[in-house]
């Protein structure tokens, strides 16, 4: 059964995706090498 | 060439990220029986495709480290590829379980797709502990691509549990299976998270090489040994 609010779904597993990039971008951005700049 | 990449590939990655999540959430139309729910399926698909990708790619490299008599560069490949498969598996189980509680009643369940998934992402989890335990970069290579050959195993079971088993997680969709608009934001979303993967493992790859340098590299400044016979002062 698919309650009416499907949204209150789909915009956190979006969301959620959109941080989890965002995160991981700026930890590899965090642990660059640092020698080469 | 390396500048354009660096600049060019997340550039285009996260311009059809932003594409493919407009045909998602406004351009795809509603599924006839999930209704909008079913719109997970434009970043859940991708993610798990990617992750599944990642982890055959740390099993190739893996494979070529133990055979190529030791490159490091398979190593560092391995790494890379391992965390970001870890990081898309993380992320593939939270966006599994946001879809599974409206369109099956429950946030988790042991179903045989969802638990070799979770196998999956707890031994990728144990390759990179077993990684930052073990300091010897000769011993941590050997060791941690023997484990990564052993857990990628469990790739193709993850792909084919939905076929070998009852599985309440449906079977792998097609073209055939899905309206033109559908398929269409699918390929830009599939092709946005597949270059962010690629970025990904080689922004990482950059890293883990800069570091094993830096531990194959003899120490600076030792001193000459004395020559036999010297006399010391």
């Amino acid at each position: 059964m698919i309650p009416p609010s499907a949204w209150n779904y789909v915009l956190p597993a979006y969301g959620l995706t959109w941080a989890t990039i965002a995160v991981y971008t700026f930890s590899l951005w965090l642990r660059r090498p640092k020698g080469k700049e | 060439m390396k500048r354009a990449i660096d600049i060019g590939l997340p550039v285009l990655a996260f311009g059809l990220l932003a594409v493919g999540g407009y045909l998602g959430l406004v351009w795809a139309p509603p599924e006839r029986e999930m209704g909008d729910v079913y719109r997970i399926m434009y970043v859940h698909v991708p993610v798990a495709m990617m992750s599944l990708l990642a982890f055959t790619l740390t099993f190739i490299a893996s494979v070529a480290f133990l055979l190529t008599d030791s490159r490091w560069g398979w190593d560092a490949f391995a790494e890379a590829a391992a965390e970001v498969g870890v990081v898309l598996t993380a992320l593939l189980l939270c966006l599994g379980s946001i879809w599974a509680r409206p369109t099956w009643g429950v946030w988790w369940t042991w179903d045989p797709r969802l638990t070799t998934s979770a196998i999956l992402l707890v031994a990728f989890v144990g390759y990179l502990v077993l990684r930052r335990f073990v300091t010897d970069p000769g011993r941590r290579a050997t060791w941690s691509a023997v484990v990564a050959i052993v857990s990628a195993v469990d790739v193709p079971i993850v792909y084919f549990s939905v076929k070998w088993w009852n599985s309440i997680h449906q079977v792998q969709s097609s073209p055939r299976t899905d309206d033109p608009p559908m398929v269409l934001a699918l390929r830009v979303n599939i092709t946005a998270v597949f270059l962010l993967m690629i970025w990904f493992i080689r922004t990482r790859y950059f890293i883990a090489k800069a570091r094993l340098a830096e531990e194959i590299a003899p120490p600076p400044a030792v001193a000459p040994a004395p020559a036999p016979g010297a006399v010391r002062a």
